[in-house]
């Protein structure tokens, strides 16, 4: 078996692999054992609800017990003697975790369960995470005593990072909605609108973050309103610019699929009928084109929060803030405390705007979303 | 009453419509009819403004349509687009309701209307009100379409071949439909159609439309018993005289029918009739269940499905002919909405009814 945790006296140092059974704990190891026998037998067992249902609690419980192990892993570990003393999860715990996401999320996607149990079930391993978190069982971890011992600047980045994200995306719709609608009406501009949103997305994000530098510390030193401003070649309105330009390509391009897909019987249904522009707008397009629209910023969003990780880079803030210190310092756990936010953050965002949109999605046009 | 007079249309370089000039009177149904690109759907659209025309006179009642509002025109005009277009995210009722709400009507009388309307094109409400259009067939959207064009109660519908996207067989269903409507709601129609027989069989004018122009404009008889030129000839065809019975409803020519309890049957003996006499056979609830049939050792009964035999008042007699040569019987009965036998057509009278225009 793959070593489950490891040890380092301190922050740097190389670390210790520790196996399962190398731990000196008691019954635990045995639990997990038993855990993975069961998911195994029941691999086997073919389909049907039922099995699914014992899938998706076996698969939960693997996930618990495995946290479990940790956490009993590191109050033995860690002790009086070696207070810099750290445990970090490694391949092992990473392995049955991932299992454990792959077996319930496998059985749920099939499974025809009330979206809201589904939800919960799947909110479940992140709440036992939390509740490990808070109440400090888990503060012997490499992760977590990086964040310990940041806790104030990580709030802080953590603010600063979804404010970017969420004025940038923000920006991306004021412009990139009217953008696309114009790209539809005058078909004279759809190329060029299309070509510029599209070269800006192949642009490595770096580059593009690099690019920004330079034209506006020179507008910069040219306007001394604009400086009083806080416009500076790095900072802020580098970066935003940059997630804006980012964030624009999936708004555009849906805003202008949006109305490509209306047919034109219906417009012209409602035309005939006498609908003025406004009520064409009101009971015609928006039901039908918010849902494709929102669908579009939803992927800007998430890629508008991974995007910002490289604004620190420019000095504009955020979790990146902790990756680039991490790779700095060689500090693999800094790397992860700010990564895994960042994922969590993307996951989120991305569930709650699939909420969304299947609210706002009419019951008609329902059956081929989400 | 719609009046055009001298309109033609221009799309750039094409003369869509070319000073045309004809009259619909109140409480009629006027056919446009001809070839794909002849310029009927640019005529209809002209009524209500969907299209301005270039030069000429539209006027409803008297009043020029390009000085009225368009859409306060068109929420008083009932218009049925050649695909249907029923909006997608709303179902069945709101479909049917929106011109009511687009004049404020409050929901309870717009749902109320709308089941209404639903009852009247032969469509269950409890069974339909709650659809989507993805849900419904091409006949079911298409009469919905209709049902909403007669939302509001316009005393004016355009009609874009309305039953275009529909097999023969429910087209004719829903021509009858519009027929028992049409005598109910006389409503003032203008009717496209590409299909000559939905014309004669629908149409109280018929006009003949080619490039633009019309070629003739008269009633459905005249324009089979005496086309104006070569041109009407060729689209009449060969079979106008087959087509002539599309003008004549059933109802004109039902004679009584001998029918017989299903009970009775077995002890029927022949009470001396010619050979033409159909003898039908009727089930518990008097609805039509079979016919019966000599043979070898006496009379027997032959199942038959009432909608496959069967025609009601407002079919034509063209329905009921090519019913009778389906069948191989001597004549068709005739069905009330219960499938009940009100009487029959029988062979003979459909053909002095072919031989009176040769
Ligand atoms: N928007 C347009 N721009 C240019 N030409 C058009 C336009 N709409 C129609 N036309 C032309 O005008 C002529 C009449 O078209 P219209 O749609 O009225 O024909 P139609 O009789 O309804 O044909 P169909 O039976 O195929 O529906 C055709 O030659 C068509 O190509
Ligand atoms: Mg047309």
């Amino acid at each position: 078996m793959l070593p489950f945790v490891e040890f380092k006296p301190n922050r740097v140092a190389e670390g210790d692999p520790f196996h399962l059974w190398g731990l000196g704990l008691t019954w635990e190891p045995w639990l997990l054992a038993a855990i993975v026998a069961a998911a195994l037998l029941l691999a086997l067992s073919g389909e049907g609800p039922r099995v699914r249902a014992a899938k998706v609690a076996v698969g939960s419980a693997l996930f618990a017990a495995t946290l479990l192990v940790a956490l009993r892993a590191g109050a033995i570990l860690v002790t009086e003697a070696t207070p810099f003393g750290r445990v970090g999860p490694i391949s092992g715990f990473w392995i049955a975790a991932l299992a454990s996401f792959l077996i319930v999320e496998g059985s749920l996607r099939t499974a025809s369960w009330n979206p809201m149990i589904k939800g919960a079930i799947r909110v479940l391993p992140l709440a036992i995470a939390t509740g490990a978190l808070a109440s400090g069982a888990l503060d012997s971890f490499a992760m977590v005593q990086e964040y310990i011992n940041r806790a104030d600047r990580f709030s802080q980045e953590l603010t600063t990072h979804l404010r970017l994200a969420a004025v940038a995306v923000m920006a991306a719709v004021v412009i990139g909605v009217p953008l696309g609608i114009v790209a539809w009406k005058r078909r004279l501009l759809e190329r060029p609108v299309f070509t510029l949103v599209n070269t800006i997305q192949t642009v490595p994000s770096l580059a593009l973050f690099g690019l920004m530098i330079a034209p506006l510390a020179l507008l910069s030193r040219q306007f001394p309103l604009l400086r009083a401003m806080g416009v500076q070649g790095i900072g802020a309105a580098p970066a935003l610019i940059a997630l804006t330009l980012y964030a624009l390509l999936p708004i555009v391009r849906n805003t202008y699929t949006s109305l490509s897909v209306i047919p034109n019987a219906v417009i012209e249904a409602g035309n005939g009928m006498g609908m003025s522009r406004r009520q064409l707008l009101r009971f015609v397009e928006a039901p039908l084109s918010v849902p494709i629209i929102l669908s579009g910023i939803r992927t800007s969003v998430v890629q508008a929060i991974g995007n910002t990780t490289v604004a620190a880079l420019i000095g504009a803030g955020g979790l990146g803030v902790f990756v680039f210190q991490g790779l700095g310092q060689a500090a693999p756990d800094l790397i992860v405390m700010g990564v895994i936010p960042i994922i969590l953050l993307a996951v989120l965002i991305d569930r709650g705007m699939a909420v969304l949109i299947g609210l706002v999605t009419p019951p008609g046009l329902r059956k081929d979303t989400l | 009453m719609i009046e055009f007079s001298c309109v033609t249309k221009h799309y750039g370089d094409i003369t869509a419509v070319d000073s045309v000039s004809f009259r619909v009177e109140d409480g009629q149904v006027c056919v446009l009819i001809g070839p794909s690109g002849c310029g009927k759907t640019t005529t209809l659209k002209m009524v209500n403004r969907m299209l301005d025309a270039s030069s000429g006179e539209i006027s409803i009642n008297g009043r020029n349509v390009s000085e009225l509002a368009a859409e306060q025109l068109r929420r008083g005009i009932g218009y049925v687009i050649q695909s249907v277009g029923l909006l997608p995210h709303m179902n069945v009722r709101d479909n049917i309701a929106i011109v009511q709400r687009l004049k404020r009507v409050d929901r309870r009388q717009r749902y109320r209307r709308a089941d209404e309307l639903l009852e009247l094109i032969g469509l269950d409400p409890e069974q339909y009100r709650l659809k989507h259009p993805h849900e419904l067939s091409g006949g079911e959207a298409q009469r919905i379409g209709v049902a909403r064009a007669l939302a509001a109660d316009p005393p004016i519908l355009l009609m874009d071949e309305p039953f275009g996207a529909v097999d023969p067989l429910n087209r004719e269903v829903l021509q009858t439909e519009f027929l028992r409507l049409q005598r109910a709601l006389k409503k003032t129609v203008l009717f496209v159609t590409h299909d000559l027989d939905e014309a004669i069989r629908l149409g109280d004018t018929v006009i003949l439309m080619k490039d633009g122009q019309i070629v003739q404009h008269d009633s459905p008889e005249r324009i089979l018993a005496a086309p104006r030129n070569q041109f009407v000839r060729d689209f009449v065809g060969a079979d106008r005289a087959l087509k002539r019975l599309s003008c004549f409803p059933v109802e004109g020519y039902i004679r009584e029918a001998q029918q017989i309890a299903q009970q009775d049957a077995a002890s029927f003996s022949n009470g001396g009739r010619g050979p033409d006499s159909v003898v039908w056979v009727y089930g518990a609830d008097r609805a039509l269940v079979g016919m019966l049939q000599r043979s070898s050792s006496g009379y027997k009964v032959i199942t038959l499905k009432p909608e496959e035999v069967g025609v009601v008042p407002l079919s034509s007699m063209k329905e009921a002919l090519s019913r009778l040569l389906g069948q191989g019987i001597r004549a068709v009965p005739v069905l009330d909405q219960r499938n009940c036998v009100i009487g029959e057509v029988r062979l003979p009278d459909i053909e002095e009814l072919n031989q009176a225009v040769l």
